[in-house]
C-alpha cells in the first residue's frame, strides 16, 4: 500500500511542476532581494509561499521526502522571517537562496536517481535563523515597523479577521478624523479584536485588527482619511452580498485572495459535475464499440489526459479549500486556558503541526469534537498540581495536539500525561449496565466502546469524574458522519490518547461501484482492504453468521443484502470487500462489481433518510442517485449486533441489539 | 355311222345273194356250196357282229382318245397349274419366310416396343397420379400386346386346326387315289374291255396285230399315264393337302395378320393417344407451369408491391413514432413550461408586489403551457390511433407477406413438380414415340406380310383353282375311264358276241370245214380266181374303199345298185364259171378266216398282252405323273396311236366291208349263177337257212 | 383571476389521489419533475427515497403512502414538490400540480371536527374555490410532525426503537 508507488506514474509531472515552482521561488526571491532592507512586500511572500507549498506537497506525493521536508522548512522559515513590516536581510536572502538551490538537488537527485543530499545542516541554519513560534514570541520587545501579531486571545469568531493600518495626520485630527472615529468606522464593518500603537519613523502608527462580519467591506473613501488596508476579495459595487459565508482564509499577504467558502463550494460543485461528466463520457467510451479503433484510441486518450487533468483540478481547487489546522488549533488553545482555570490545573498546551491542511469544512466541522477531546483531557484526564506531584509528575500538565497528514487523511492526536483511564471502574461500570460479563474484561477497543455507548457517560456523569465519557458518544458519531475514525490509547497513570483520523476531503472520492439486492452502491475505495470473489458453497454457516475460511483463518461475512433488507438473488458467485481492521476484518457481500468511480459526496442528513451504515450519496451523471455504504459504521452494526446477540445470549434483561435504521441526526449546523 | 348304217342295211341283201350265189355254185358240191353259203352267211354275219363291236370298241376308243386328249389337256392344265402352284408355293415359301421374317422383326420389335413400353411405364410411374391417364395407356398397349401375343397364339392353334383340316384332306385325298385306283381298275377292266375287243378284234385279221401293237404302244402309254395320274393325283393330293394347309394357315395368317394388323392399329392409336396424352400432358403442364410461373411473378409482385406497403406503413409508423416523440417532446415542453412557470409564480409571490407583473407573465405562459399540453394530448390520442392502425397494417402486411412467400415457396416447388412431371413427360413422349415409331415399323411389317399373305392367298387361291380344275379334271378322267370302262364292257360284250359269232365261225367252219376242203378245193381251183376276185376285191376294197365315202354320197345310188343287183344278179347267173373263182375266193376266204382265227387268236394273245400292257398302264402312269410333261406327249402319241387304230378300225372295217362286199359279192355271184340256174339262186336264201 | 387583495397568500394547488390540495408557495423551493428515487434501505415505507435536486440529495417522500394510498405509477405529470422548512429540505411526490393561486385567510375554513388523527395534524383547513374542495396543507407541520408520528406510529407496533432520533 504505497502512495508514494501510486503517484510513481506523475513523476514526470512532478518535474515539470517543481522545475516551474522552482523557477517561480527563485523569481520571487530576486525581487525579495531587490528589496533589501525593506519589509518585504506580502505578495511576493505568498507567491513565494504557494511555490514552496506546492513544491513540499508535490514532493510529498511521490515520496521525496527529503525535498518535502526542505520545502517545509524553508516555508516555515520564510513565515518566521518575512511577516509583514519586518525588513529583509541579506543574511536572510542568503539562506533563503541557498536553501532553494539545496531542494532543487534534492529534486535533481530523485531524478537522477541519486543520493539525496545531506539536508539536515540546511535545515538547523533555517530554523536557527527562525524566530519561534509566534505564541511564544509575542512578548518580545516591539520592533518599531513590525506589525504586531494577532493577540493570542483574539477570537475572530464568525467574521474575516482583517488588519488595518492608521496613521494619523494633524489634517486628520482637524478633520475630525481620530483613533476615535477611526476606531467606530471599524466596528461599523465588524469586530475591533485589537488596537495597537506602533512607532514608525516620524511618528506614530495604529494596527487595528478588526474581523469583518460577513458582507461587510471597508468604505474605500476611508483610504483618504489615512487608514490602509489590503484589499480582500473583490466585490463589486452592487452585486448581491454573498451568501452567510462561514469563514476565510486568513492572509495578510498582497497577493492573497480572501475567498468565500460558498464560492470555492460552487467551484468544487462544478469540479465535481465535470468528474460525473467525465465518468458518463468513460461510460459512453465503454458502451460505444462500433467505433473505428483510431476515433476511439483518439477518444479514449483524451479522456484518459482529461482524467489526469480533473484529478489536477480536482486537487488544486481541493487545495484551495485546504486551511492549516493550525487555526482550529489556535482556537482550542483558549478552551484549554478556560477549562484550566475552572479545574484549577496547571496545562502546558503543545501544539504541533499546527500547518498540516485539511479541508475548510472539515475543519469547522471537527473542532466540536476536538474540543471535547481537550476539555475532557483537561478536566478528566490531567490530575491537579499536587496529584502530579504526588506522582513525580511535573505540576504543569502537557496536553499535545499534533497534526500530521497520512496520504490523503489527517491524523490529530490529543495526548495528555495525566491519569489514564481506570478500566477497571469502566469495567464495573459496564458490567452493572449489563454491557460486559463478568468474567470478561475490556481490550482498547471494547474500551472505547464502552466508553461510547450511547448515554453511558451522561447518565453517569456525577461518578465519572475520573473517568472519560463525558458526550464521547457524540464525539465518535461526529467523526464518523466526516468520515473519520476515533481510536484511544490509554496506559493507566501514564496518560490517554486519542487519534482522530479523517479524511483530507470529503467533496469527492475515489470509490468502487458494486451492486446489491439490484441496488447500486458506492464503497469509499480507502474503506477497502481487499475484494475476493468466492463461490456461495465455500460459504460456511457458523453459529448465525456466515464464515469463509481465509488466510488460515476465518472471514466473517456480511450479507449487505440481507442488512439492508434487499431481495437476494443468491448468484453462485459473489464478491466480498473485506473492510474492517486488519485485526477484526469482516466481508460484505456483494452481488457484483461495477467499476471504480471517482464519486461526488453529497451528504445525506434529513432524518427521514439518514440510516447507518450509508454516509451519503452520489449522483453518477445519469440523475440517479447511488447511496456511499459507510463500510466503517457497517462492520461496526456488525459487531454490535454479534456483541447484543452475545449480551442476550448472557443476560435476558439487557435491551434489545442497536438496529439498523435512522440514524442520530447530524449536529445542528 | 350313216356309212356303216347303209352299208349294214345293204349288206344283207348282198351277202345273201352272195351266200346264195356261193351255195349255189358248188352244184357238185351244191350241198357243200350251200353249206359254204351258210357259212359265209353265218360269217358275214359274224363280221357283220364283228363289224359292229369293232365299230363300238372304235367309238369307245374315239371316246377314250378323246378322254385322253381331255386327260392330256386337263394334265397339261394340272401342270400349269402345278408350276403355278410351284411357283405359287416357293413364292407362297418366300413369303412365308419373308412372313417369317417380318415375324420375327415384329416380334423384336414388338420386344422392343414391349421395353420402351416398360420404360414408358416406369417413367410413367414416376409421373404417378399426375399421369394416372398416360400409365392407363401404357396398360392398354400392353394389354394390345396382349391380345397380339394371344392371336399369334390363335394363329399356332389355327395352323394345327389347319393340319388336321390337312390331315382330312389327305384322308381325302387317299379316297381320290382310291377312286383312281378304281380308275385304273376301271382301266383294267378298259383293258379287259379292249382284251375282249383285242380278242373281238383278234379275229380281225390282218390289222389285229397292228392294233395289238398299238394297243400295246397304248398300253404302256397308259401305264406311263397311269403313274403320272397317280403321282399326278398324289401331288395333288400332297398339293391339296398342301395348298388347304397353306390356304388355312394363310388364311388364318391373314386373319392373324389382319389381327395384328389391327392391334398394331390398336397399338399405334393407343400410342398416338398415349402420345397425345403426353403431349397433352406436357402442353399442360407447361401452361400449368407457365400459369405458376404467371402466379409466380403475380406473387413476386405482389411480394415486392407488399414489401413496398409494409415499408411505406413502416415508414408511415416511423413518422408516427417521430411525430409521437415529437408529441412526447412538445409534452414534456409544456410539462417543463408549466412547471417553470409555477417555479417562476413562486418565485414572483416571494418577490411580493415587485414580482406581480411577472406573475401575470407567468400565469400566461401556463396558460399557453397548458392548452398545448391539451392539444399535443388530442394529437398523441390520434398518433396512438393511427400507430395502432400502422401496427395492425404491418402486421396483416407481414402476414400477407408472409403468405406471400408461403404461396411462391409452394409454387416454387410446383414448378419444380411439375417440371419433374415435364421430365417425365418427356421421356414418356420419347418411349411413346419409339411406340410410335416401332408400331409403325410393325404396321408396315404388318402391311408388307398382308401383302405376301395377299399374294399368298390369291396364290393359293390360284394353287385351290388349279387344284380343282385338277379334281375337275380328275373327275373328267374319272368319267372318261368310266366311260373307258363301258366301252369296254362293251367291247367285252362286243367279244363276247365276238366270241359267239367266232364259235359260230369256228363252227361254221368247222361244218364247212368239209365245205371248206371242197370250198378249198374250189378255192384252189379258184385261186388263180380267187386270185383274181381277191385281187378284184382288193381292188374292189380299193374301189370300195375309193368309193366308201363315195357310196356314203352315193347312199342313194346304192339302192339304186341294190336294184341293179337284180340285173347283176340275172348276170352272175350268166356267169357260172365265175363260180368257181368265186369258189375259191371262198376258199380263199376260208384261208382268209383261218387266218383271221389266227389272228385273232395272236390278237387275243396281243390282247393279253395289251391288258397287262393296260395293267402296265397304272405303273407307267407313275412314271408319267413323274414326268407330267411326259403325258402331254404321250398323250398326244396315244392320241395319234388313237388315230392309227382308228385308221387301223377303219382299215379293219374297210377289211370287213371288203368281206362283206365280198360275201355279198360272193352271195351276188351265187344270185347270179342261181338266175343262170334259178335252182342254184332259189335255193341261195334257203343255204343261207340251212 | 388572482385577486391581490390583503391577507392573501399565494398557494401551489396540487392533486393527489382525486383531491386537490393547497401548498403555501412560501414553503416551496421549487418544483421539479419527478425522476427515480433512489430508495434507502431500512428508511420508512413511505419514504420513496432520495433524489438529486440542484447538486443536493434530498428525501423525496410519497405523500400518497404518507397520506394511506398507493403508490401510484409516476409520469410526466407528476411533480417533486421541493420544500423547505425548519432547515430541512424534503421533496414531496404527488399526482400534478398545475396551477397556482391566491387563497385569502378568511377563505380557509376550519378543519371540521371530524377529521382528526394524522391528516388532521396537517390540514389547516379547507377553501372553496367554485366546486372544488381545496384541502390546504400545513407543511412545517407536516414536517415537525414528522418524527413524532413516526414515534407514534412505532409506539404501537415496536416496543423500543433504540434509534434516539431526537435532535439534540
Amino acid at each position: 500500500m504505497s502512495e508514494g508507488g501510486f503517484f510513481e506514474q506523475f513523476i514526470d509531472e512532478y518535474f515539470a511542476e517543481c522545475d516551474e515552482h522552482l523557477a517561480a521561488a527563485r523569481h520571487a526571491l530576486l525581487d525579495l532581494e531587490s528589496a533589501l532592507g525593506r519589509p518585504a512586500a506580502p505578495g511576493v511572500v505568498q507567491e513565494l509561499l504557494r511555490s514552496l507549498h506546492t513544491l513540499k506537497g508535490l514532493s510529498g506525493m511521490v515520496g521525496v521526502s527529503s525535498a518535502e521536508r526542505l520545502a517545509h522548512a524553508i516555508e516555515e522559515s520564510i513565515r518566521a522571517r518575512l511577516r509583514p513590516g519586518v525588513d529583509t536581510t541579506a543574511a536572510t536572502m542568503d539562506t533563503l537562496f541557498a536553501s532553494v538551490d539545496l531542494l532543487e538537488r534534492c529534486i535533481l537527485a530523485r531524478r537522477t536517481e541519486g543520493a539525496p543530499p545531506d539536508i539536515a545542516p540546511m535545515l538547523d541554519r533555517l530554523a536557527a535563523g527562525a524566530p519561534g513560534p509566534a505564541a511564544e514570541r509575542e512578548p518580545a520587545a516591539p520592533t518599531p515597523d513590525a506589525a504586531p501579531p494577532l493577540p493570542p486571545d483574539a477570537d475572530a469568531g464568525d467574521g474575516i479577521v482583517q488588519h488595518f493600518e492608521f496613521v494619523p495626520t494633524r489634517e486628520l485630527t482637524e478633520r475630525g478624523v481620530g483613533v476615535d472615529a477611526i476606531r467606530a468606522r471599524l466596528r461599523s464593518i465588524g469586530e475591533l479584536l485589537d488596537a495597537k500603537p506602533r512607532v514608525v519613523a516620524g511618528g506614530i502608527s495604529f494596527d487595528f485588527w478588526v474581523s469583518v462580519a460577513p458582507g461587510k467591506v471597508p468604505d474605500e473613501a476611508w483610504r483618504a482619511d489615512g487608514l490602509s488596508w489590503i484589499a480582500l476579495a473583490p466585490a463589486p459595487a452592487g452585486e448581491p452580498a454573498p451568501a452567510p459565508a462561514s469563514q476565510a482564509f486568513v492572509t495578510t499577504g498582497a497577493n492573497v485572495v480572501r475567498v468565500d467558502l460558498g464560492r470555492l463550494d460552487g467551484v468544487m460543485r462544478l469540479v465535481a459535475d465535470l468528474v460525473v461528466s467525465r465518468s458518463r463520457l468513460d461510460d459512453l467510451l465503454r458502451q460505444d464499440g462500433a467505433r473505428s479503433t483510431a476515433t476511439r484510441d483518439a477518444l479514449e486518450e483524451n479522456n484518459a489526459l482529461m482524467q489526469r487533468q480533473l484529478r489536477r483540478l480536482r486537487e488544486a481547487v481541493m487545495r484551495i479549500r485546504l486551511v492549516p489546522v493550525g487555526e482550529v488549533f489556535e482556537r482550542l488553545r483558549f478552551a484549554v486556558r478556560d477549562a484550566a482555570r475552572e479545574s484549577g490545573k496547571r496545562v502546558n498546551l503543545q501544539l504541533r503541526g499546527q500547518n498540516t491542511e485539511i479541508d475548510k469544512l472539515l475543519v469547522d466541522r471537527m473542532l466540536e469534537p476536538l474540543l471535547h477531546l481537550v476539555r475532557n483531557a483537561v478536566s478528566h484526564g490531567i490530575e491537579h498540581p499536587d496529584a502530579r506531584v504526588a506522582r513525580g509528575k511535573p505540576p504543569e500538565g502537557t496536553l499535545t495536539l499534533r497534526a500530521t497528514a497520512v496520504g490523503d487523511r489527517i491524523r490529530v492526536d490529543v495526548e495528555d500525561d495525566g491519569a489514564g483511564i481506570d478500566v477497571a471502574r469502566v469495567e464495573a461500570r459496564a458490567r452493572a449496565r449489563g454491557l460486559l460479563a463478568a468474567n470478561e474484561s475490556l481490550g482498547a477497543e471494547a474500551l472505547l466502546d464502552v466508553l461510547c455507548a450511547s448515554g453511558f457517560s451522561t447518565r453517569d456523569e456525577a461518578d465519572l469524574t475520573s473517568g472519560r465519557g463525558v458526550g464521547m458518544d457524540v464525539v465518535r458519531s461526529t467523526i464518523r458522519s466526516l468520515a473519520g475514525e476515533l481510536s484511544l490509547f490509554s496506559t493507566p497513570g501514564g496518560g490517554t490518547r486519542f487519534v482522530v483520523e479523517l479524511p483530507l476531503t470529503l467533496m469527492i472520492v475515489d470509490a468502487l461501484l458494486v451492486e446489491v439486492g439490484g441496488q447500486q452502491m458506492a464503497v469509499p475505495q480507502p474503506a477497502l482492504r481487499e475484494i475476493v470473489k468466492v463461490e456461495r458453497s465455500q460459504i460456511v454457516p457458523f453459529e448465525n453468521n456466515d464464515v469463509i475460511p481465509w488466510r488460515g483463518g476465518m472471514l466473517p461475512l456480511l450479507s449487505l443484502a440481507r442488512l439492508f433488507q434487499l431481495p437476494d438473488p443468491r448468484l453462485p458467485s459473489v464478491h466480498l470487500l473485506v473492510v474492517g481492521t486488519e485485526a477484526a476484518p469482516m466481508g460484505l457481500v456483494v452481488d457484483r462489481l461495477l467499476g471504480l468511480r471517482e464519486i461526488v459526496v453529497h451528504p445525506v442528513v434529513d432524518p427521514l433518510v439518514a440510516v447507518e451504515g450509508i454516509s451519503g450519496a452520489t449522483e453518477l451523471g445519469d440523475g440517479r442517485v447511488s447511496l456511499i455504504l459507510d463500510a466503517t459504521a457497517i462492520v461496526r452494526l456488525a459487531q454490535e449486533e454479534r456483541t447484543a446477540r452475545a449480551w442476550s445470549g448472557a443476560s435476558a434483561n439487557v435491551a434489545p441489539p442497536p438496529r439498523v435504521g435512522p440514524a442520530a441526526p447530524p449536529l445542528p449546523s | 355311222m350313216a356309212f356303216w348304217t347303209r352299208d349294214r342295211d345293204r349288206q344283207p341283201d348282198g351277202s345273201g345273194e352272195a351266200g346264195r350265189g356261193n351255195g349255189a355254185n358248188g352244184s357238185a358240191r351244191v350241198a357243200p356250196a350251200a353249206d359254204a353259203m351258210r357259212a359265209a352267211a353265218a360269217l358275214w354275219e359274224g363280221s357283220e357282229a364283228q363289224r359292229r363291236l369293232v365299230e363300238g370298241g372304235l367309238t369307245g376308243a374315239n371316246e377314250c382318245a378323246q378322254s385322253l386328249r381331255q386327260t392330256a389337256t386337263q394334265a397339261e392344265s394340272v401342270a400349269t397349274s402345278s408350276e403355278e402352284l410351284a411357283s405359287s408355293a416357293n413364292e407362297l415359301a418366300a413369303s412365308i419366310e419373308e412372313m417369317t421374317a417380318t415375324a420375327t422383326g415384329l416380334a423384336s420389335s414388338i420386344a422392343e416396343t414391349s421395353s420402351a413400353v416398360e420404360e414408358t411405364s416406369r417413367s410413367i410411374g414416376a409421373v404417378a397420379s399426375t399421369a394416372a391417364d398416360m400409365t392407363a395407356a401404357a396398360a392398354t398397349v400392353a394389354g394390345g400386346v396382349t391380345e397380339m401375343a394371344a392371336s399369334i397364339k390363335s394363329v399356332t392353334a389355327d395352323t394345327e386346326n389347319l393340319a388336321s383340316s390337312v390331315t382330312q384332306i389327305a384322308a381325302a385325298m387317299e379316297e381320290t387315289s382310291r377312286s383312281i385306283d378304281g380308275v385304273r381298275t376301271n382301266s383294267d377292266d378298259l383293258a379287259a374291255v379292249a382284251e375282249q375287243t383285242s380278242r373281238s378284234i383278234a379275229s380281225m385279221a390282218t390289222a389285229t396285230e397292228q392294233v395289238a401293237a398299238s394297243a400295246e404302244n397304248m398300253s404302256g402309254l397308259a401305264e406311263q399315264v397311269a403313274t403320272a395320274v397317280e403321282e399326278t393325283s398324289r401331288s395333288v393330293e400332297g398339293v391339296a393337302r398342301n395348298a388347304e394347309v397353306i390356304t388355312r394357315s394363310v388364311e388364318s395368317a391373314a386373319t392373324s395378320a389382319t389381327e395384328l394388323d389391327r392391334s398394331m392399329r390398336g397399338v399405334a392409336a393407343l400410342a398416338g393417344e398415349a402420345n397425345d396424352i403426353s403431349r397433352r400432358t406436357t402442353r399442360d403442364a407447361e401452361e400449368g407451369a407457365t400459369a405458376i410461373q404467371r402466379s409466380l411473378d403475380g406473387l413476386d409482385r405482389i411480394r415486392s408491391s407488399m414489401a413496398e406497403s409494409a415499408s411505406v406503413v413502416k415508414e408511415v409508423g416511423k413518422r408516427a413514432g417521430e411525430i409521437s416523440t415529437i408529441v412526447d417532446t412538445i409534452n414534456l415542453i409544456a410539462e417543463r413550461t408549466n412547471l417553470l412557470s409555477l417555479n417562476a409564480s413562486i418565485e414572483a409571490a416571494r418577490a411580493g408586489d415587485a414580482g406581480r407583473g411577472f406573475a401575470v407573465v407567468a400565469e400566461e405562459i401556463r396558460n399557453l403551457a397548458d392548452r398545448s399540453a391539451k392539444a399535443t394530448a388530442d394529437i398523441a390520442a390520434i398518433i396512438t390511433a393511427l400507430q395502432s392502425v400502422v401496427q395492425d397494417a404491418v402486421s396483416s402486411t407481414a402476414e400477407g407477406r408472409r403468405l406471400a412467400d408461403d404461396s411462391g415457396r409452394v409454387a416454387a416447388e410446383g414448378v419444380a413438380g411439375l417440371k419433374r412431371i415435364l421430365t417425365g413427360v418427356e421421356q414418356s413422349s420419347a418411349k411413346v414415340g419409339q411406340i410410335t415409331r416401332a408400331t409403325e415399323e410393325q404396321l408396315a411389317a404388318t402391311q408388307g406380310l398382308a401383302t405376301v399373305i395377299t399374294t399368298a392367298t390369291t396364290q393359293i387361291r390360284q394353287i385351290s383353282g388349279a387344284t380343282a380344275e385338277q379334281a375337275a379334271a380328275l373327275q373328267g378322267l374319272v368319267r372318261v375311264t368310266g366311260q373307258m370302262r363301258g366301252a369296254a364292257r362293251e367291247v367285252s360284250e362286243a367279244m363276247g358276241a365276238q366270241e359267239q359269232s367266232a364259235r359260230e365261225i369256228t363252227k361254221a367252219a368247222q361244218s364247212g370245214a368239209t365245205l371248206a376242203g371242197q370250198v378249198r378245193r374250189a378255192m384252189a381251183e379258184q385261186a388263180t380266181a380267187a386270185l383274181q376276185v381277191s385281187q378284184g376285191v382288193e381292188s374292189l376294197r380299193r374301189g370300195a374303199a375309193s368309193t366308201s365315202r363315195a357310196l356314203a354320197e352315193q347312199s342313194a345310188a346304192a339302192d339304186l345298185i341294190a336294184r341293179e343287183a337284180d340285173g347283176f344278179r340275172r348276170r352272175s347267173a350268166s356267169v357260172s364259171t365265175a363260180m368257181s373263182e368265186q369258189a375259191t375266193a371262198v376258199s380263199q376266204i376260208a384261208r382268209a378266216t383261218e387266218d383271221m382265227r389266227r389272228q385273232s387268236e395272236q390278237t387275243s394273245k396281243g390282247l393279253a398282252e395289251q391288258a397287262r400292257a393296260a395293267s402296265d398302264i397304272g405303273a407307267a402312269t407313275h412314271n408319267v405323273a413323274k414326268q407330267i410333261a411326259l403325258i402331254t406327249r404321250a398323250n398326244r402319241e396315244q392320241s395319234e396311236t388313237a388315230g392309227t387304230t382308228l385308221e387301223t378300225f377303219a382299215e379293219l372295217q374297210r377289211l370287213g366291208e371288203r368281206a362283206a362286199q365280198q360275201v355279198r359279192d360272193a352271195g351276188l355271184l351265187r344270185a347270179l349263177g342261181d338266175r343262170a340256174r334259178p335252182n342254184v339262186a332259189a335255193p341261195g336264201g334257203p343255204a343261207s337257212r340251212g | 383571476m388572482t385577486t391581490h387583495a390583503a391577507g392573501s397568500e399565494s398557494y401551489v394547488l396540487f392533486e393527489l389521489a382525486g383531491a386537490t390540495y393547497a401548498l403555501r408557495s412560501d414553503d416551496i423551493l421549487q418544483l421539479e419533475m419527478v425522476g427515480e428515487p433512489t430508495p434507502v434501505p431500512n428508511a420508512p415505507s413511505w419514504v420513496a427515497g432520495v433524489v438529486s435536486v440542484r447538486g443536493q440529495v434530498i428525501p423525496a417522500v410519497s405523500l400518497r403512502e404518507r397520506f394511506g394510498f398507493e403508490r401510484g405509477r409516476w409520469d410526466l405529470r407528476s411533480r417533486l414538490l421541493v420544500v423547505r422548512t425548519g432547515g430541512r429540505t424534503v421533496g414531496l411526490i404527488v399526482d400534478s400540480a398545475r396551477a397556482f393561486a391566491r387563497i385569502a385567510a378568511e377563505e380557509i375554513l376550519p378543519v371540521p371536527e371530524g377529521v382528526a388523527g394524522l391528516s388532521g395534524r396537517y390540514l389547516r383547513g379547507i377553501a372553496q374555490r367554485g366546486e372544488r374542495l381545496l384541502l390546504v396543507i400545513d407543511v412545517p407541520e407536516l414536517l415537525i410532525t414528522e418524527a413524532s408520528a413516526e414515534e407514534s406510529a412505532a409506539e404501537g407496533e415496536s416496543p423500543a426503537p433504540a434509534s434516539a432520533a431526537t435532535p439534540s
